[in-house]
């Protein structure tokens, strides 16, 4: 038993020494939208599709990146402090329920950068040395 | 349940309706899984002792977002574990869903039960490490009948600051028990009798679960109540066991055997007297099951632990004697801890532990053992479990687990494979293989 233990408090803080700390993205909206910063938990929320309209009515709609860009699994372990697999694994239930469907994905930051341009219920995270033009990019409170 | 059945598939499938936007919107996805059971000294839900291939699942689901606010969808499904399932298709889950805010939503149809964190998807091998969850919780054997209930649902998520967030579920329907369901064999099982018809009065469900501001930590409580009766019988003399004496003299007086040649003990009356083929009706009341769970995820790590506790009033009675064994209580129930880490996006590994009790009064069997001529370890099932997952890509998934148990509480004992020496303890290895899309 004490070995099991040890192997996963050594698990652990090896998981705590790799965390990036840097915000390596940028979350972005429409030019419209009235939103100037996020906490990290609404974020998560939106993304989970449990907040699902903005304050003014207008649908909320989330654009993901594919599971193999580098930028998802730096925005996954920023906001969700959980592993991509953990988020699919999440989604597989809701799908498999019948109680939701995950966000749509593109394949890259102009992509999602175009997406979030032309809805304007859209939000979408892009890498952080990537242009926003014609986006609004949103403060994120921890 | 057809009717909607079939309007739900006209609505989604039927080119007509294709034709316009909403064919966009019809999501499809699906499983299929094969496994492999073996196990030592005991046989555990099939012939496991030689190995079995008879351990398979396929689920096929159609969903379209109507509006905003609309949704609906339908799941087909179907198993073999066993003696459980055989391949027959079911409708899993078919339902409408209107969600008029984040804190408020209704649903209506054939859903998924939300009892403790993970019932609602015990059918999905891909969300977890293991391949049986724990059985001390969720018992494999009622499965077709705590999956999904026929009803309606109210459910939602209620923001509560820098408390979390609530979410909830309440649901009212009928269960699906009858004599193909795993509950159904554990009733043969007990009384040594066959039932054939049911009548179960609606369901009533609640779950909260507390999103708490520490990420990653999730409470939960749940509750169910309902009522059912099972009508069939006797099949072997042993029924006679758990009726009291004075039943068995009251039958057979009925049956025209004078007072001086009743028996005065049950033995006797086995020995002398047929008493097999009679009607009986098994009634439970107020049935009260509770869930209490708790769950922490950060980065790859998994933690749970869940409690659960399922409390009855029962009685066995004849059409025309009544009572052959008066109103009585049960509890039973168990508990269970586990583990997980993700070591990388292809490799995942866990343990647990579970227990699980037929009665919380007689934990370790005795008074069932002197009553029964049973072992002791008929009443206890002690599981410790070691999982291991690999994820091969996007789709497939292979999964290895070897389980330690001590105690034979969730194994069919009237089968001809597993007569009533069952050896307390034995191993259980499985295999599994998985697709998804």
């Amino acid at each position: 038993m004490k070995k099991l233990l040890s192997f996963f408090a050594f698990l652990f803080l090896a998981g705590l020494i790799t965390a990036q700390s840097a915000q390596e993205y940028k979350i972005i909206v429409h030019n419209e939208n009235t939103k100037t910063q996020l906490t990290s938990k609404e974020i998560e929320n939106i993304f989970l599709k449990k907040l699902t309209h903005w304050d003014d009515g207008t649908k909320i709609m989330p654009v993901d990146q594919v599971s193999d860009a580098p930028v998802r699994e730096r925005f996954t372990n920023g906001i969700f402090n959980k592993s991509i697999s953990a988020i699919k694994a999440y989604w597989q239930k809701q799908i498999f329920t019948g109680k939701a469907t995950p966000p749509v994905e593109k394949s890259s930051d102009q992509d999602v950068l175009e997406y979030v341009k032309s809805n304007p219920g859209a939000i979408g995270y892009i890498s952080a040395s990537s242009g926003a033009s014609g986006a609004k990019v949103l403060t994120i409170i921890k | 349940m057809k009717k909607t059945l079939v309007f739900l598939t006209l609505v989604l499938l039927l080119p007509g309706f294709a034709q316009d936007s909403y064919v966009s919107k019809v999501a499809i996805h699906g499983f299929v899984s094969q496994g492999m059971m073996w196990s030592t000294d005991n046989q555990y839900l099939g012939k496991t002792k030689e190995g079995t291939f008879e351990f398979n699942e396929l689920g096929l689901n159609f969903s379209a977002q109507l509006t905003d606010e609309f949704r609906i969808g339908v799941q087909f499904f179907a198993r073999d574990l066993g003696y459980l399932g055989n391949d027959e298709i079911i409708v899993d889950w078919a339902y409408g869903d209107y969600r008029f805010r984040d804190w408020l939503g209704i649903r209506g149809g054939k859903m998924k039960m939300r009892l403790g964190l993970y019932n609602e998807f015990r059918d999905l091998d891909m969300t977890r490490v293991n391949i049986f969850m724990p059985q001390g919780v969720y018992n494999e054997t009622w499965r077709d009948s705590y999956n999904a209930l026929k009803g309606l649902g109210v459910y939602g998520v209620i923001n509560i600051g820098g408390f979390g967030a609530l979410d909830y579920v309440l649901q009212v329907g009928v269960v699906n028990i009858n004599s193909k369901t795993g509950v159904n064999r554990y009733i043969e099982d007990q009384l040594y009798a066959k039932f054939d018809q049911y009548t179960i009065k609606p369901a009533y469900i609640g779950s909260l679960v507390w999103e708490t501001p520490l990420d990653g930590l999730r409470l939960a409580g749940s509750f169910m109540n309902t009522d059912f009766s099972a009508f069939g019988t006797t099949e072997t003399t042993e029924f006679w066991k758990n009726m009291t004496l004075s039943a068995v003299r009251d039958y057979l007086r009925s049956q025209g055997v004078p007072e001086q040649g009743l028996p005065t003990d049950y033995e006797a009356a086995r020995q002398i007297f047929d008493l097999v083929g009679i009607n009986i009706q098994q009634e439970f009341r107020n049935i009260g099951a509770y869930w209490i769970s708790a769950e922490y995820l950060f980065k790859g790590f998994s933690l749970a632990a869940e409690y659960y506790d399922l409390f009855t009033n029962y009685r066995t009675s004849n059409p025309q004697l009544g009572a052959l064994r008066p109103w009585d209580t049960n509890e039973l129930g168990g508990y269970y801890g586990s583990a997980s880490y993700r070591l990388n996006d292809y490799l995942e590994a866990g343990v647990y532990y579970s227990e699980y009790y037929t009665n919380f009064d007689d934990k370790e069997g005795k008074e069932y053992a002197q009553l029964y001529q049973f072992p002791s370890s008929n009443t206890y099932q002690k599981d410790t479990a070691v999982s291991l997952r690999l994820d091969l890509n996007e789709y497939w998934i292979i999964k290895l687990e070897g389980h330690s148990v001590n105690g034979t509480a969730i194994m069919y004992r009237n089968e001809q494979d597993n007569p009533h020496n069952v050896e307390k303890d034995w191993i259980l290895m499985a295999g599994k293989l998985t697709y998804n899309f």
